[in-house]
């Protein structure tokens, strides 16, 4: 029955992978098999690459030079960043707001297999995003490394518990959401302040972390290393992956402890969780003066709306938004400071990358806003309503682009102007580098609807299926990264006033294509869903 | 008001609607019956333009659905047979966007949602999130969104499934006062008593088919329409040229 039950969820969240939405029917084995193959070379290819180059370049020196466990130290905590990021905003719906929960519970299906499917679709999500760290991280150590059998199994059994480690804090941290929601009446926001809180937490552990890292580094130059307080327990981790078999099963054990407990913990509040129905105080209808908004103007609001009344779009869609208002008003107070760092760093030779480097790298950060990539398999059963108006399918998708465009340019163009400022950088590029975010983020939007037209899911039975959970998000999201990414490299490698104004005209380009697809075909599809 | 003429729809090789022909003018009720999976929520669809079909006509007030789907859509109001509606707004904003969309002035809107809320006994319930409605609430908010732009021709699937007997009572009376106005109604239904008693004309689908149609009392004669039906869904294909 478990087993059943997995492969639903597995399905479920697959769907794409077997399910052809455009001929309605299965995808045959092998045509499924090829369509995985495809993705996963995409993901691997792309960002496994990217890690690859990363361990790559790191493995070799630091290995040799003794630091075997700082290497490992660095790639976990790199793939302990994605996981978290990848399923912390996810694990609260996943685990407790399925739609299909009434159907299974009326099954005669243990409880407890119920969860550990809901755990295991979280635990797939863990390991899409950690992997991609994980894997370069442990086969680069395997070419510098003197083989043992310690140093074999060291990463392997490391690897399982950082994806062990990511899920314990994304389930802790949706238990402590779904508990405190019982009791509370807005449940949308307070998970979003949840969230945010526990993030918060997690992202301030992390960054003590490096910087004990980071002193660490400072004095290996000055050969004065000396381990201790803190870092004693970041180079035990670091030894346990590196070989040494009492941090090793140290590490293990604190894991599975902390692994049991969790387990524990949701095993006995889960069926209280999934079957309280709090509800909120009913609220008297009053009339009030009617008000009439142009046809544009209410699909804007429909999909504001949308967008702003679920706690877990709206964290995981728009997260860059708040790191982008953060961003800003941290360089605003310090503005000046980091200025000087930078120059005094990298002297006037940094000067003519400024445009482009702050533009890629604003870029960078908008990408994380995935609000178009999941808003047409958003719709789910509703969609019939936006294909029975009296309006151009093209309207309804504009409307989704709109949102993105409130939720991501303001909160971008604050930031590119506040680092314009920082950095000063000259007056005259100022309109071009505003331009070029601008066009930036009306072409992530456009990319995000693109892919989502193309692998749309609106039969989910949990909206994180499609938020977070799909290929259209981590694909636009992706994408977005990597050509940001390509900006800042050429930048820095190429003439960087020349590609500033190539990347220039090639982002108005796609962006324009986009659009003219998205009114053509874009929009017969939708139509047609 | 609304006329089907030869439509033909396919899923892959198997013929959804095949054939079909049907006309309805202004004034009237018409059901239109099936057994599940006869194709009338497959026909439905593809009136309101949300399913592409592969061969036929179907107009709307002498305009075509495939050629001018926006001014069709305009004069028509679909509640299809699950009111899957936006859970995340409220009852009434939920109504003012459908107003905003289809144009709807302040007071017209105003006037009207007081109007059929009010009849429907919904109106305490307009500031409730969707999600906290029940089936039959979500369907009366269905009904609602439907007459609030006052449209010529109303389609409805299963329009009274979760419905309390009152408001299926209202319905019925809010579907004649339409058509005593001049529009037309064209719904799909498995209750045949209720088909019996209000509908002015209907059509009876197999398998795609449409094997029998016309007024009440050319299709049930001195019969009852459930009699009728009943015997038309055993009698095998080759034998219905007859009727």
């Amino acid at each position: 029955m478990l087993k059943t039950l997995l492969k639903k969820q597995f399905i479920e969240i697959n769907k794409g992978f077997f399910f052809d939405s455009k001929k309605g029917k299965n995808r045959t084995k092998k045509g499924a098999i090829l369509y995985i193959l495809f993705y996963v070379l995409i993901l691997v290819g792309l960002l496994g690459g990217l890690f690859s180059f990363l361990a790559y370049t790191l493995a070799g020196p630091l290995v040799s030079a003794g630091f075997g466990w700082l290497y490992f130290l660095i790639m976990m905590g790199i793939a302990l960043v994605l996981g978290i990021f990848g399923s912390v905003f996810t694990t609260y719906s996943s685990l407790y707001l399925s739609t299909d929960n009434d159907l299974l519970l009326s099954m005669p299906i243990p409880i407890r297999y119920i969860m550990i499917a809901r755990l295991m679709g979280v635990y797939l999500m863990d390991l899409l995003y950690t992997l991609i760290v994980l894997i370069p991280m442990t086969v680069m150590y395997y070419l510098v490394a003197e083989i043992s059998f310690m140093t074999i199994i060291s990463p392997i059994v490391m690897s399982l518990m950082v994806t062990l480690l990511v899920l314990i804090l994304s389930t802790g941290l949706g238990w402590v959401v779904a508990r405190l929601s019982l009791k509370m009446k807005n449940k949308s926001i307070a998970t979003a302040i949840i969230a945010l809180a526990g993030i918060g937490i997690y992202y301030f552990v992390y960054f003590k972390a490096v910087n004990l890292i980071q002193t660490f580094l400072a004095n290996i130059s000055t050969m004065e290393i000396e381990i201790k307080g803190g870092m004693k327990i970041l180079y035990g981790i670091g030894a346990a992956a590196a070989g040494s078999g009492l941090p090793l099963l140290a590490v293990c054990a604190v894991i599975l402890a902390l692994m049991a407990a969790v387990y524990i913990i949701l095993d006995r509040s889960f069926i209280r969780i999934v079957t309280t129905k709090t509800g909120a105080a009913k609220i008297k209808y009053r009339e009030k003066e009617a008000k009439s908004r142009s046809v544009n103007k209410a699909l804007l609001f429909k999909e504001i709306k949308h967008l702003t009344s679920s706690s877990s779009y709206l964290l995981n869609s728009s997260l860059g938004s708040l790191i982008m208002v953060a961003l800003a008003v941290f360089l605003l107070i310090k503005g000046d400071m980091m200025g000087s760092l930078v120059f005094e760093t990298f002297g006037d030779a940094i000067v003519p990358m400024l445009p482009i480097l702050i533009a890629g790298g604003v870029c960078m950060t908008t990408s994380t806003n995935c609000i178009t990539a999941p808003a047409v398999s958003i719709e789910g059963k509703d969609i019939w309503i936006s294909q029975t108006l009296p309006v151009k399918s093209w309207q309804v998708l504009r409307a989704k682009i709109g949102m993105h465009l409130v939720f991501t340019l303001i909160p971008a163009l604050l930031l590119t102007l506040s680092l314009m400022v920082a950095f000063k950088v000259s007056l005259a590029m100022y309109l071009p580098i505003l331009i070029i975010v601008s066009v930036m983020v009306l072409l992530q939007a456009e990319l995000g609807l693109f892919i989502n037209l193309l692998k749309p899911n609106l039969k989910w039975t949990s909206e994180m299926v499609v938020i977070k959970q799909s290929l259209s998000v981590a694909v636009a999201m992706f994408s977005g990264w990597i050509l940001s990414a390509l900006i800042i490299v050429s930048g820095i490698f190429l003439n960087a006033t020349l590609m500033f104004w190539i990347w220039f005209a090639v982002i108005i380009a796609l962006a324009a294509l986009l659009n003219i697809w998205l009114r053509g075909k874009g929009s017969r599809i939708f139509s047609n869903l | 008001m609304l006329s089907i003429s030869h439509l033909t729809k396919k899923y892959g090789d198997k013929v959804a609607v095949d054939d079909l022909t049907l006309t309805i003018n202004g004034g009237e009720i018409y059901g239109f019956i099936g057994h599940n999976g006869a194709g009338k929520t497959t026909t439905i669809k593809a009136v309101v333009g949300i399913l592409a079909f592969d061969d036929g006509e179907i107009k709307i007030d002498g305009l075509s659905i495939k050629d001018q789907p926006l001014e069709c859509k305009r004069k028509i109001a679909y509640i299809p047979d699950n009111p899957d509606l936006f859970d995340y707004m409220s009852g009434i904003k939920y109504l003012n966007f459908i107003a905003d969309v289809y144009g709807v002035s302040a007071s017209d809107r105003q006037e009207r949602i007081r109007k059929y809320a009010d009849l429907l006994e919904l109106t305490d319930d307009l500031a409730q999130p969707i999600n906290a409605y029940s089936h039959g609430m979500k369907q009366k908010l269905a009904i609602i969104a439907a007459w609030i732009h006052q449209p010529k021709l109303i389609i409805m699937d299963e329009p009274f499934v979760g419905l309390d007997p009152k408001a299926s009572h209202l319905l019925k009376q809010m579907m004649r006062e339409l058509c005593d106005q001049g529009g037309a109604i064209f719904f799909s239904t498995h209750v045949l008593e209720v088909a019996e008693k209000l509908c002015d004309k209907v059509a009876i689908i197999k398998n795609g088919k449409l094997i029998k149609s016309g007024t009440m009392e050319e299709v049930k004669g001195d019969s009852s329409l459930e009699n009728v039906f009943l015997e038309l869904e055993e009698k095998p294909e080759d034998d219905r040229s007859e009727d």
